[in-house]
C-alpha cells in the first residue's frame, strides 16, 4: 500500500503531456464567421446554425459576471481558438483504425479504449480538444435501445431528439458562459435512454484539452425517458501550459417520470504550477431537470484540478415527489480557486433534496461553497437537508460558505448546517502516535472527511478520487 | 447623497449582497417623500412613553421625532462615573466621541444621511473602571399626527446614539425605538465602543407602528478582553432593517448576539449581522430567531469573517425560522468567510412550521388549539426573551410579542 502512495506522491501532474497531433485550428477570435465556420465544419442543419447565431447575438449583449469569489486577469475572448480538431482521417471501420497518436494519448491517460471495451464494460466517449474521437461499445448499447454518441453524430442521426431537448434546461439566455458555449460549442456527448430501459453499463465521457490556446466548449445532453435509468461518468485532463485555457461547458440532464440519472465527475484539469501560473479556467453550467414525477437526479463531483473552478450543478425539481442530490468534494491547493456549490429549486409537491459538500483548502487556495435552496409556493411538503464542511490546511488559505435559503411555503422543512475547522490536533496526534507520518495521517483524515462523498462514486472512480486527493495535497502539509 | 466628510455616497442597491433582501427602492422613496413634506408631529405624554417603552429604573433619555425632550427624560439619577445626554452639551469626551464616531465608516447612503442630517445625538460615556448597576435607557418615539391635511405623510427622524464604555467598566443599555400609530421613517445609527476588559449588556427593542419604516445600523467596536451581549427584538415597522456590525479589534474579546423578529400582516423584516474577527482568541455567537406569520417576510443574513493571521477563533451562528402561514416567506443566508486555519466555526439554519405532533400532544391534553399554538411559539422564542436581563423589559417585550402575534392570553406561569 505504501508503495502505491509513494508512487502517487512522486508523481507530479501526470497528465501534463502534450500529444503531437496534426490539429485543424480555426483562426483566433470570435465573431459571426467563426460561429458559421464551426457549424459548417460540422455540417450542421440550418436550425442549429440559427440557434448558434441567436446565442451569439445574445452573448454580445452580455457582460462577464463578476459576482463570484474568484479573481483572475480579464479573459481575452478574441485571443483563443474556438475550434481545434485532430485532422480528419478516413472514416473508421473499427477502433483499431484510430490514429495511433490519439490511441497513445488515451493510453497514457489510462483509458485504453480497446481495453475498456473488452474488460471493464464501461462505454467511453472520448473527446480530444473539441471533437469526439471515438465512442466504444455502441453496438451493445444500441441493442438495449440506448443512444450514446457524440453530439455531432446525434445532430446527424437523431435531429428530432436533439432539437426537442437542446437548450431546454440551460437555454442560451441563461448566463454569459452558457451563451458563449451555445454559440461555439464544438462537440460533446449525447445520451438517450428510452422508456423503461435500465442502461446496461456505466456510460463515460473523457475530455481532454490538447492544443495550445484553445478553449473547450462541449455540450452534454442526457435524456432519460419514463422509468429509464443511467449512470454517467465524466473525467477531464489537460496538458501543462503556462497560459490559462478556458473550459466553458454546458451539461443538461432531463429525467421524465420515474427516471433516474446519476452524473459523476472527476475533474482533474491542469491546476497551474505551484506559483499559480497557467491552468484551466473551468466555468461550467450544469443543470438537471426532474421533469417527471418520482424522477431523480444525482450529481457527484470530485474537483481537484483547474486553476479556477466556477460551477454549480443544479437540479430543478419540477415533478411531484422528485429527488435531487448533490455530493461534492472540492480540493484546492497552491493558488487554486474554487467557487462551487449547487442550486436546488423546489417546484413540485413533496420534492426532496440533499446537499453534502466537503471543501478542502490548502496552501494559498480559496475554496468557496455557494448554494441556493429555493422552495417555491407550489412545493408543498418540500424537504431539504444541507451540510457543508470545510477543512483548512495551513494559515494562508481560505474557506468560505455562502448559502442562500429562500422559503415560500410553510410546509417546507429546510435545514442547513456547516462547519469550518482545521485538522484536529488530537486526531493527528493519535495517528502519529501509532507510527504514521504526518503526511499519511493527514491523508487518512482527509479521506475520512470525504468518505461520504466518495461512497457515492462508482467503484473505480472512488479509488481514483482517493489517489487524486493524495496527489493534490502532496506538499500541502507540514 | 453627501457623507459627513463631503464625499458623495449612493444609496445601496439590492445587487449588493448585504441589501439583497431589503426593499431599498421603497425605503428610498419613502425617505425622499418624508424629507420633502414631513408629517406634523404630535406631543407625547410621560404615560405614553411609559406604556410604549417601559420604565426600567435607570436614567432615561427620550427623543420625540428625533428631538430631545427634557421633560420626558429622567436625568436626575445618573450614577457617578456615567455621563449621558445630548451631544451638544459641553462634555469634553462626549464632543470628542461625536467627532470620532462614524467619520471614516459611513458605509452607505443611509448612514451618510444620518450623519449629515442627524437630529439630536444621544451620548453615553462611562469612565474607566466603573460598574453601573442600573440600565441607561435611550428612547426614540416617532409620533406622527394622524389628523389634518398631512395625515398621509410621514415624520422623519435620524436618531444617532454614541456609546463609549471605558476600560474595565460595566454597563447595561436599553435602546427603544417605538411609536404612535401612523407613518414614520426612522433612519437610526448607533455606535458602541467597548474598551479593554469592559462589559456591555445591550438590548435593542424596535416596536414602531406597523406603518413605519425603520432602517437601523449598530456598529460595535470591541477592544482587548471586552465582552458584549446584545439582544435585539424587532417587532414593529412595515419595512424594518436591523443591521449589526461587530468589529473585534482586540484579542480575547467575546460577543454574544441574540435576536428575534416577529412578522405579521405584510411586514418585511431584514436582519443583517456581520461579526469581523480581526484579532486572535476571540469568541462570538449569533443566535437569531424569526417568527413569520400572514404575508410577512423575514430575512436573515449573517456573516462571520475571520481575518488572516488570527488564531484560536471560535465563532458560531444559528438562525431558526418558524413559518406560521402559507403566505409567509423566510430567507436565510448564513455566511462564513474564513481566511485563517486555526478556527472553529459552525453555522446552522432551519426553516419549518409548528410541529404537528407537539400540537396534537397539547390538544390531546385538553389545551385549546390557539392556546397550544401560543405555547409553542412562546417556547420557540423563549431563548431570546429569557436572555433579556431586566425583568421589567422582559415582561414588556413578551406582552408586545403576544399582542402582535395574535397570541391568546395564557397563564403567564404556564408560559414560563
Amino acid at each position: 500500500m505504501s508503495d502505491v502512495i509513494e508512487a502517487l506522491v512522486e508523481r507530479e501532474y501526470a497528465f501534463g503531456f502534450h500529444s503531437d497531433l496534426d490539429t485543424d485550428l480555426a483562426p483566433k477570435g470570435l465573431d459571426e464567421d467563426v460561429v458559421r465556420l464551426i457549424s459548417a465544419k460540422k455540417g450542421e442543419p440550418e436550425w442549429l446554425l440559427e440557434w448558434r447565431l441567436a446565442a451569439f447575438c445574445h452573448f454580445l449583449t452580455l457582460e462577464e459576471p463578476t459576482w463570484s469569489n474568484v479573481h483572475h486577469p480579464p479573459i481575452d475572448y478574441q485571443d483563443m481558438h474556438y475550434w481545434a480538431a485532430p485532422k480528419p482521417k478516413p472514416q473508421l471501420a473499427s477502433l483499431d483504425e484510430l490514429d495511433p497518436e490519439i490511441r497513445a494519448t488515451f493510453d497514457k491517460l489510462g483509458i485504453s479504449l480497446a481495453e475498456q471495451e473488452r474488460l471493464s464494460g464501461v462505454a467511453v466517449d472520448a473527446i480530444l480538444d473539441s471533437v469526439s474521437v471515438a465512442t466504444t461499445f455502441k453496438a451493445k448499447l444500441a441493442e438495449a435501445g440506448v443512444i450514446f454518441c457524440s453530439f455531432s453524430e446525434a445532430v446527424r442521426e437523431h435531429p428530432d431528439l436533439v432539437r426537442k431537448y437542446l437548450g431546454s434546461v440551460v437555454g442560451y439566455r441563461d448566463n454569459f458562459f452558457a451563451a458563449l458555449n451555445s454559440a461555439v460549442f464544438s462537440d460533446g456527448s449525447f445520451c438517450f435512454i428510452p422508456a423503461g430501459v435500465r442502461c446496461p453499463m456505466e456510460l463515460s465521457t473523457y475530455f481532454r484539452i490538447n492544443a495550445a490556446q484553445t478553449g473547450q466548449f462541449e455540450r452534454t445532453l442526457i435524456v432519460a425517458e419514463e422509468g429509464a435509468s443511467v449512470s454517467y461518468l465524466e473525467g477531464c485532463t489537460a496538458p501543462m501550459r503556462d497560459e490559462n485555457q478556458l473550459h466553458a461547458a454546458v451539461v443538461e440532464l432531463i429525467a421524465l417520470d420515474d427516471a433516474s440519472i446519476k452524473y459523476s465527475t472527476v475533474q482533474n484539469w491542469y491546476p497551474g504550477d505551484a506559483d499559480g501560473k497557467g491552468g484551466i479556467y473551468n466555468f461550467v453550467t450544469k443543470r438537471g431537470r426532474c421533469a417527471g414525477a418520482r424522477s431523480k437526479i444525482s450529481w457527484t463531483q470530485v474537483e481537484t484540478g483547474s486553476a479556477i473552478t466556477w460551477k454549480y450543478p443544479s437540479v430543478i425539481l419540477q415533478g411531484d415527489d422528485s429527488v435531487g442530490e448533490f455530493y461534492s468534494v472540492a480540493v484546492t491547493t497552491n493558488h487554486q480557486q474554487a467557487d462551487t456549490g449547487t442550486k436546488m429549486i423546489h417546484i413540485g409537491r413533496n420534492t426532496r433534496s440533499t446537499i453534502l459538500s466537503k471543501g478542502i483548502s490548502a496552501g494559498h487556495a480559496q475554496n468557496t461553497y455557494r448554494g441556493l435552496v429555493k422552495i417555491l409556493r407550489s412545493a408543498t411538503g418540500a424537504r431539504n437537508h444541507t451540510r457543508c464542511d470545510s477543512l483548512l490546511i495551513g494559515p494562508e488559505c481560505g474557506a468560505h460558505t455562502f448559502p442562500y435559503v429562500e422559503v415560500k411555503n410553510d410546509t417546507a422543512q429546510v435545514e442547513h448546517e456547516a462547519s469550518t475547522s482545521k485538522i484536529g490536533e488530537d486526531q493527528l496526534f493519535y495517528c502519529r502516535q501509532r507510527g504514521l507520518t504526518e503526511e499519511d495521517a493527514t491523508s487518512m483524515i482527509v479521506n475520512g472527511f470525504c468518505r461520504e462523498v466518495f461512497d457515492e462514486l462508482p467503484m473505480e472512480y472512488a479509488v481514483e478520487a482517493q489517489a487524486l486527493m493524495r496527489v493534490s495535497l502532496e506538499g500541502a502539509v507540514g | 447623497m453627501k457623507a459627513a466628510d463631503g464625499s458623495v455616497m449612493d444609496y445601496p442597491s439590492t445587487k449588493e449582497e448585504a441589501w439583497r433582501y431589503t426593499p431599498v427602492d421603497e425605503i428610498v422613496s419613502r425617505l425622499a417623500a418624508a424629507a420633502t413634506m414631513p408629517a406634523t408631529g404630535t406631543s407625547v405624554s410621560r404615560q405614553v412613553v411609559d406604556a410604549l417603552a417601559g420604565d426600567h429604573g435607570g436614567p432615561r433619555l427620550v427623543f420625540v421625532n428625533g428631538v430631545y425632550d427634557a421633560d420626558l427624560s429622567d436625568h436626575d439619577n445618573v450614577p457617578a462615573g456615567l455621563w449621558c445626554g445630548l451631544a451638544d452639551l459641553s462634555h469634553g469626551r462626549a464632543a470628542a466621541n461625536v467627532a470620532l464616531a462614524g467619520i471614516d465608516w459611513a458605509v452607505d447612503g443611509f448612514l451618510a444621511r444620518n450623519h449629515a442630517d442627524g437630529h439630536d445625538s444621544a451620548v453615553v460615556v462611562v469612565d474607566p473602571g466603573v460598574r453601573i448597576d442600573v440600565p441607561v435607557h435611550v428612547v426614540h418615539v416617532s409620533a406622527p399626527d394622524n389628523t389634518g391635511e398631512r395625515a398621509d405623510s410621514a415624520t422623519i427622524s435620524h436618531p444617532r446614539t454614541i456609546i463609549d464604555v471605558g476600560s474595565g467598566s460595566r454597563i447595561a443599555l436599553i435602546q427603544t425605538y417605538c411609536g404612535l400609530d401612523g407613518r414614520a421613517v426612522t433612519n437610526a445609527s448607533t455606535t458602541i465602543r467597548v474598551g479593554r476588559h469592559a462589559e456591555v449588556d445591550h438590548c435593542r427593542v424596535q416596536t414602531e407602528s406597523t406603518a413605519a419604516t425603520h432602517i437601523g445600523h449598530t456598529r460595535i467596536e470591541q477592544e482587548e478582553g471586552s465582552r458584549l451581549r446584545m439582544i435585539s427584538v424587532t417587532i414593529g415597522g412595515d419595512i424594518a432593517r436591523n443591521a449589526i456590525d461587530v468589529h473585534l479589534h482586540g484579542p480575547d474579546a467575546q460577543t454574544e448576539l441574540v435576536g428575534v423578529n416577529v412578522t405579521t400582516g405584510r411586514q418585511r423584516h431584514d436582519t443583517v449581522v456581520t461579526v469581523d474577527h480581526a484579532a486572535s482568541r476571540c469568541a462570538s455567537t449569533q443566535r437569531f430567531t424569526g417568527v413569520i406569520d400572514d404575508h410577512g417576510r423575514g430575512s436573515f443574513s449573517g456573516e462571520i469573517i475571520v481575518r488572516p493571521g488570527t488564531v484560536a477563533t471560535d465563532a458560531h451562528q444559528s438562525n431558526r425560522n418558524l413559518v406560521l402561514s402559507p403566505n409567509a416567506e423566510a430567507d436565510t443566508r448564513p455566511w462564513l468567510q474564513i481566511l485563517a486555519d486555526d478556527v472553529r466555526c459552525t453555522h446552522g439554519a432551519t426553516v419549518g412550521r409548528l410541529d404537528d405532533d407537539a400540537l396534537f400532544y397539547l390538544r390531546s391534553r385538553g389545551i385549546p388549539l390557539d392556546e397550544a399554538r401560543t405555547m409553542l411559539i412562546g417556547a420557540f422564542i423563549r431563548d431570546v426573551t429569557d436572555a433579556i436581563p431586566h425583568p421589567s423589559l422582559r415582561t414588556h417585550v413578551a406582552a408586545i410579542i403576544a399582542a402582535s402575534n395574535g397570541m391568546v392570553a395564557t397563564d403567564p406561569e404556564r408560559m414560563r
